[in-house]
């Protein structure tokens, strides 16, 4: 694969039935939030070639905790590790454009650049065919300059008033871990590949120009929120004391917790039948949704009854035999552990710099071969593939020292596999 | 000019959420999409009222959910008991690009429309499936997968796990678990979309929601493959933002959402919140935030208290300060940034009257047509899509009716 223009001969490169299907697309991230960053990884799960171009001082995600020394005793964040795995990374100090000059003919006509707020402008000065621009609330800058977190950006979409959920509303909360900036991440893949197959489509029937996506991170939470959204539409906004399950939520068994909630008539029968209150199936109390929300505390009670005397694994067994909707709640242990993850390729355990690992594929199953895992090589080093790009679009060994000294490039270590 | 999925067939067998997404993004990007259903057995969106208990009302054509999210679909009504309705699917996959469901895995190949078996007649074909689990190599027959909702994807794919309060239990996301299963089977499919406009070859993809939850804290499962320990439930605490937090005001229930990174912001903070002095004092480092962080948030909602959300919220963006209204749907329904950006439409149903709707979150540019219909009453599309589809004519619908095929 050509470094500068890894899209060449693309028929070629694809036409192998079991070659990851974005393989020849060159995506470019100039800053983003984790959102963005998650978006890239999927792209380059899904086979692109995707390069992070970073200020010099590199991207703050860098020092997201925990840390953790590898084997060569560098200091590397967890989280950025998995945002970035199978990433390239190009140092340049954007407060210059020099680097447009600079790599200009690496980002084709074929590229998608991803872009933050911060960067719009910049990134519509570049050749790219698709340049998606994410940020907190869409364009114009104006409405983006406004200071925004993980946090508040989950808050601003409506998700984060409905959690929790739970037997006591408290306060508003929001999901562990990245969970919301991924949620945003997906739709900005999903935005950004949309374009390139609208490009594609349209081309073949002769109109293929640029495009350009303004994405919402407040609107796509908001899109997400669909199912309930109707609530308000009919004058009752759901609240975290209406939008939790009035049983079932979270159930203490004897060796941790299980979670269910119920839709259908034939779902509670079965609940019924698994507690051994099958008196309960035709009692008129207990009629639909309407009637089960008003008897829970008398369900809560028998179900906490049954449950606490029972480990998870029958509680799960006979509620699934029971056609009832449960799941256990699993710890981050068991989700490692968990088979049917191993067995579709999910997850693997990979040797890796950070020691011995367990990787993430794509969550499509391994029946077609073009989603069969492929290994994600680590989260680049800052300014790793700087030197080999630029000596890929012909610059010399002068040219490059050139730049260095002006500090409109920076040519990191060359540590671990390059792409 | 028009650009998006315009020629792209869907022929959609999803119902209620995560699959349902996957092509709702679909018919939001130009596809045409061709909902199988059947009056005998109901989308669940279709009686979300009495579904998720709300009333009892079980009226097929008086959803908004369905209508928002079936937004611009077209129903075709067919009863897949029938062997002639299962032919006459097949039929109708043959001339589409992609078939997408959420049935449990093995349902659609009972019913003659697995993925090998519609490859064999059309090798260009594009099956997504998306299920709890997907299909397992080696499942063991005599353990049923779990069923596919979203409480159970949460909870089995380790999402609950790190959701919640210390003290108490842990705490579940619903529609948008449902929802992200649906936006990464779309991305599944246009990816493969894209491979087959280059090879002619069509694909699989095997969507399992478990599996879209455990990618959303990958970076956790990360650290816990290397045996660094997981922070268990930590609340709103996220450093190292500190304070980062929601705080209650003025009117009972409604909440602002501050996260404070530097020094800076937090005397912009105090600026906008009158923070007594002593209090003010302990913020000024990190660790001395995060050290007297039970303190600062208690004079934090003390402060806050009297405060409307609205104007708190404004005070808090111009002084630069990271801060947000929780929003409420009814807020977000009449957000003007929203509105101003079109997210939201206006489109008439025959039953409901005007309703809106949520369009695409993203402007694409040259892009898609918006949308300007809500979701197809129960089997009003079948004789125009046979007769587009398949070429039928008006004596064959018939016969069809006349079967019960049509149903």
């Amino acid at each position: 694969m050509n470094p500068a223009n890894p899209s060449t001969d693309v028929e070629h490169v694809v036409a192998d039935r079991s070659s990851p299907p974005l393989t020849g697309i060159d995506v470019f991230e100039l800053p983003l939030d984790p959102a963005g960053q998650y978006a890239g990884r999927l792209l380059a799960a899904l086979g692109a070639a995707v390069t992070k171009i970073e200020p010099l001082e590199g991207d703050p995600c860098r020092w997201l905790v925990p840390m953790w020394h590898d084997r060569n005793g560098r200091a590397r964040s967890i989280p950025f590790e998995y945002l970035n795995a199978g990433k390239r990374s190009i140092a340049v100090d954007l407060e210059d454009d020099s680097w447009i000059e600079v790599l200009g003919p690496l980002i084709g006509s074929e590229s998608v650049l991803i872009a933050g707020p911060t960067m719009a402008s910049r990134a519509l000065n570049t050749g790219a065919g698709v340049v998606v621009v994410a940020s907190a609330y869409g364009m114009p800058a104006s409405a983006d300059d406004l200071p925004t977190t993980v946090f508040t950006r989950f808050h601003s979409g409506g998700s984060g008033y409905l959690i929790p959920a739970g037997s006591k509303p408290g306060r508003p909360t929001t999901p562990g871990t990245l969970v919301g900036e991924c949620f945003a991440g997906a739709g900005i893949a999903v935005a950004g590949l949309s374009a390139v197959l609208a490009r594609m489509l349209s081309r073949n029937t002769a109109n293929g120009g640029r495009i350009v996506v303004d994405f919402s991170s407040q609107a796509h939470m908001v899109f997400l929120e669909k199912m309930f959204m109707s609530r308000a539409l009919a004058g009752q906004t759901p609240t975290r004391a209406t939008h939790r399950y009035p049983f079932g939520g979270a159930v203490q068994c004897k060796d941790g917790l299980v979670s269910m909630l119920l839709y259908e008539d034939h779902q509670w029968a079965g609940l019924c039948r698994m507690i051994g209150r099958e008196d309960w199936i035709n009692d008129e109390r207990f009629s639909g949704g309407a009637g089960r929300w008003d008897m829970q505390d008398v369900i809560s009670d028998a179900l906490n009854a049954w449950c606490s005397n029972r480990l998870v694994d029958e509680v799960v067994r006979t509620g699934t035999q029971n056609a009832v909707p449960i799941g256990r709640i699993a710890t981050l242990e068991q989700v490692l552990a968990r088979p049917s993850l191993r067995s579709r390729e999910f997850l693997r355990e990979e040797p890796s710099d950070l020691g011995a690992i367990v990787s993430m594929g794509l969550p499509f199953g391994n029946i077609d071969p073009r989603w069969n895992f492929q290994h994600l090589s680590g989260a680049p080093s800052l300014g790793e593939h700087t030197r080999p790009t630029l000596e890929s679009l012909g610059y010399s060994h002068e040219s490059i020292l050139e730049f260095e000294n002006l500090s409109v490039v920076l040519c990191g270590p060359q540590i671990g596999e390059a792409r | 000019m028009n650009v998006g999925l315009r020629g792209v067939r869907v022929l959609d067998f999803t119902w209620a959420g995560a699959g349902a997404i996957a092509t709702a993004l679909l018919r939001l990007l130009g596809a045409d999409v061709v909902k199988v259903e059947s009056a005998t057995r109901p989308d669940l969106l279709r009686i979300a009222n009495r579904s998720y208990g709300w009333s009892d009302d079980a009226d097929l054509e008086s959803s908004a959910s369905f209508n928002d999210i079936s937004a611009g679909k077209r129903s075709l009504a067919l009863n897949l008991k029938q062997p002639e309705a299962r032919e006459l699917a097949k039929l109708l996959a043959a001339t589409s690009d992609v078939v997408c469901d959420n049935m449990r895995p093995g349902k659609m190949e009972r019913l003659g429309l697995g993925y090998e078996q519609l490859a064999a007649t059309n090798p260009r074909i594009i099956s997504c499936s998306v299920s709890a689990t997907g299909r397992v190599p080696n499942g063991d027959p005599s353990d049923p997968p779990p069923p596919g909702y979203a409480p159970v994807f949460w909870a089995e794919g380790g999402g609950a796990g790190v959701t919640g309060w210390p003290d108490g239990e842990p705490a579940y996301i619903r529609s948008p678990v449902d929802m992200n299963a649906g936006t990464q089977a779309c991305l599944g499919i246009l990816a493969a979309i894209y491979a087959r406009e280059i090879t002619g070859q069509g694909g699989y993809v095997d969507c399992s929601a478990i599996e879209t939850v455990a990618s959303t804290i990958g970076d956790e499962l990360l650290a816990a493959s290397l045996s660094i320990p997981a922070g268990g439930l930590r609340g709103n605490e996220r450093p190292p933002y500190t304070p980062n937090d929601t705080f209650e005001c003025r009117t009972p229930d409604t909440w602002i959402a501050i996260s404070i990174l530097t020094a800076l912001q937090w005397n912009s903070l105090c600026d906008v919140l009158n923070v007594p002095e002593g209090v003010r004092s302990l913020g000024q480092t990190r660790l001395s935030r995060w050290t007297h962080r039970e303190e600062i948030r208690h004079v934090l909602q003390r402060c806050i208290q009297s405060l409307d959300v609205v104007a708190l919220g404004d005070q808090l963006r111009a002084a630069g300060v990271p801060g947000s209204e929780s929003m409420t749907f009814r807020g977000l329904l009449d957000d003007p940034v929203l509105n101003a950006r079109g997210f939201w439409r206006f489109v008439e149903h025959p039953i409901l009257g005007r309703q809106q709707i949520a369009g695409l979150p993203w402007i694409m540019e040259p892009g898609p047509p918006p949308a300007t219909a809500g979701g197809p009453l129960l089997g009003a599309d079948t004789s125009d899509v046979l007769a587009e589809w398949l070429g039928y004519t008006a004596i064959q619908i018939a016969r069809l009716e006349s079967l019960g095929v049509l149903k």
